[in-house]
């Protein structure tokens, strides 16, 4: 049938079109010697890429989200190991409501949280604008890192860690030395699924970041509302060519439908 | 061994299990619920019901309304159209090229938004792809405007949020039994038979999942309308933006964040309860 042989996969080769080709396309002219942004790029270049760096924002962007994602992963990894211990080993009376309660993060959106944290922790409760970003980065990579880490945490079995406690060993030490080396795999895909959203995100950190800590995509944000040379396709290249180290690394370890599945 | 075990120490048992999970639910329920409680509380102090109600008198607030949630529909809708028909083709492809295309497809959600809305400012410029391909073509005779429209962050839009309806929906009909299918084919039923009798049915499950994150994330999304639509086509994310950074008016932006809140959790809640008749 014709559906079958042509259609099914047009539609396919036209999704894929869609979703890559704006990858592409900044990579293509960040090179290009033209000073606006024009199709088909011209000539080549390197000044773009050393703009980057004449420009202190970008750099000191750059060391923000890079701390912030760091301490966020790390933090949302140390509160989901044993909150997913407790969710996937002990019947916990009412656990599907506790499990609803975290998945809140996905459901308020990144602007009205961001927006709803720089009111409530940096106005009200005086805590520092990088303070105030931590926050709020960690209970956005919170269901993700959750996500993780239960799925690894259920594929575990629990004699294991049984057989380890008959044998003598306390139930931290259990912990330490039995499950923990077991998830390994889990952790690292956590951590770095978590660092990939945190670096990634911005509308959380739109009214957060503020002053010296303004992280790499709002000060990308900021740039590209006024101006519209290609350094910004030289960032991007940049940020392509990590993410898909990052993502490949995802792939190895956990996954990356699994990792990022349903979870927005 | 667990009856003879004392009345106290079982219950000092139940009690440690959940001490693990008192940590991140105060945290989130500080920070979450907290904030957003104390965001409508205090900014403006009780202000924020005159705000509301000034607010939906407001035209350029109503306008901005209507025209978020006729992105989020129309981004919802073609969505669909677009990943029915790419995760039905997946799920007939070897096992090894179907993995190629999941992953693919799922990559660029793990880039930047703003990369990608700056793509299609490439793409959709003056200067851009298309227009150079039309007038290269003499198709045009001055560029298009494309860039900064509704069509253009509704494109981004779709780019942005297909891969979060193609994967659960490629699950879902992963999970079909295979059998059935093969059933369907012997007493003659044809691919598009299969489709609408078997596997749409069957895969609704995983479409819905796809469906809340399609139209909650459309509606709230920031970057990429501002990046594309332009001014002229605010949205509620970028009305807000525009009263905190530049309108400096607190309890407004306040009273929109409410209003995209309520609208996306009560479209939340109401697919959620299609989910749950399915069962």
């Amino acid at each position: 049938m014709m559906g079958e042989r042509i259609l099914l996969p047009a539609v396919l080769a036209v999704v894929l079109l869609w979703l890559l080709l704006p990858i592409v396309m900044p990579i293509s002219i960040s090179f290009s010697e033209s000073e606006v942004i024009s199709f088909p790029p011209t000539g080549f270049t390197l000044r773009w890429l050393r703009n980057i760096f004449q420009y202190p924002s970008f750099i000191n962007g750059l060391k923000v989200s890079t701390i912030i994602a760091l301490s966020a992963s790390m933090a949302a990894i140390l509160i989901n190991l044993p909150t997913c211990y407790a969710l996937v080993r002990h019947r916990i009376p009412g656990k599907e409501i506790v499990e609803n309660l975290f998945t809140l993060p996905t459901v308020a959106p990144q602007i009205v949280l961001g927006y709803a944290l720089m009111v409530f922790a940096v106005k009200v409760l005086g805590l520092s604008s990088l303070m105030g970003l931590l926050i709020g980065h960690i209970v956005i990579v919170f269901p993700f890192s959750m996500r993780i880490i239960h799925a690894s945490l259920v594929n575990l079995s629990p004699e294991i860690e049984e057989a380890a406690v008959s044998l003598g060993a306390s139930r931290i030490k259990a912990f330490t030395d039995v499950i923990l080396p077991n998830l390994r795999e889990g952790i690292i895909g956590a951590f770095i699924m978590s660092f990939m959203v945190s670096f990634n995100a911005i509308s959380i950190s739109l009214f957060l970041g503020t002053g010296g800590a303004m992280p790499l995509p709002v000060v990308m944000f900021n740039y590209l509302v006024i101006r519209f040379d290609p350094t910004l396709a030289a960032i991007s290249l940049l940020m392509v060519v990590f993410t898909l180290v990052l993502s490949m690394l995802v792939e190895k370890t956990v996954g990356l439908a699994i990792a990022g599945g349903g979870v927005r | 061994m667990k009856g003879r075990r004392s009345p106290l120490l079982f219950l000092r048992d139940k009690l440690r299990r959940f001490v693990l999970l008192v940590p991140p639910l105060t945290f989130l329920l500080v920070f979450v619920i907290g904030a957003i409680v104390f965001m409508v509380l205090y900014v403006g102090t009780g202000n924020v019901g005159q705000a509301f109600l000034k607010l939906i008198e407001d035209g350029g607030f109503q306008s901005a309304y209507l025209r978020t949630l006729r992105m989020a529909v129309v981004v919802a809708v073609s969505c669909s159209v677009m990943a029915y028909p790419t995760a039905f083709y997946a799920l007939h492809l070897p096992q090894r090229m179907r993995s190629l295309v999941r992953s693919l497809i799922f990559l660029p959600v793990m880039i930047n938004p703003i990369v990608r809305g700056y793509g299609w400012m490439i793409i959709l410029g003056r200067k851009g792809m298309v227009n150079s391909i039309l007038s290269g073509l003499g198709l045009v005779d001055s560029p298009i405007k494309l860039l900064y429209t509704e069509l253009a962050a509704e494109v981004g839009l779709i780019e942005l949020f297909l891969p979060f309806m193609f994967i659960p929906l490629l699950g879902a009909m992963e999970n079909i039994n295979e059998e059935v299918i093969l059933a369907a084919r012997s007493l003659g039923a044809g691919t598009l038979r299969v489709f609408t009798d078997i596997v749409m049915p069957l895969s609704v499950k995983g479409y819905l999942l796809g469906l809340v994150t399609v139209l909650a994330g459309g509606f709230s999304a920031f970057v990429t309308p501002s990046l594309l639509g332009g001014m002229r086509n605010r949205t509620l994310s970028m009305l807000i933006y525009e009263f905190i950074e530049l309108r400096l008016n607190w309890s407004a932006a306040a009273a929109i964040a409410l209003v995209i809140m309520t609208t996306v959790l009560t479209v939340t809640w109401l697919v959620g309860m299609l989910i749950k008749r399915r069962r």
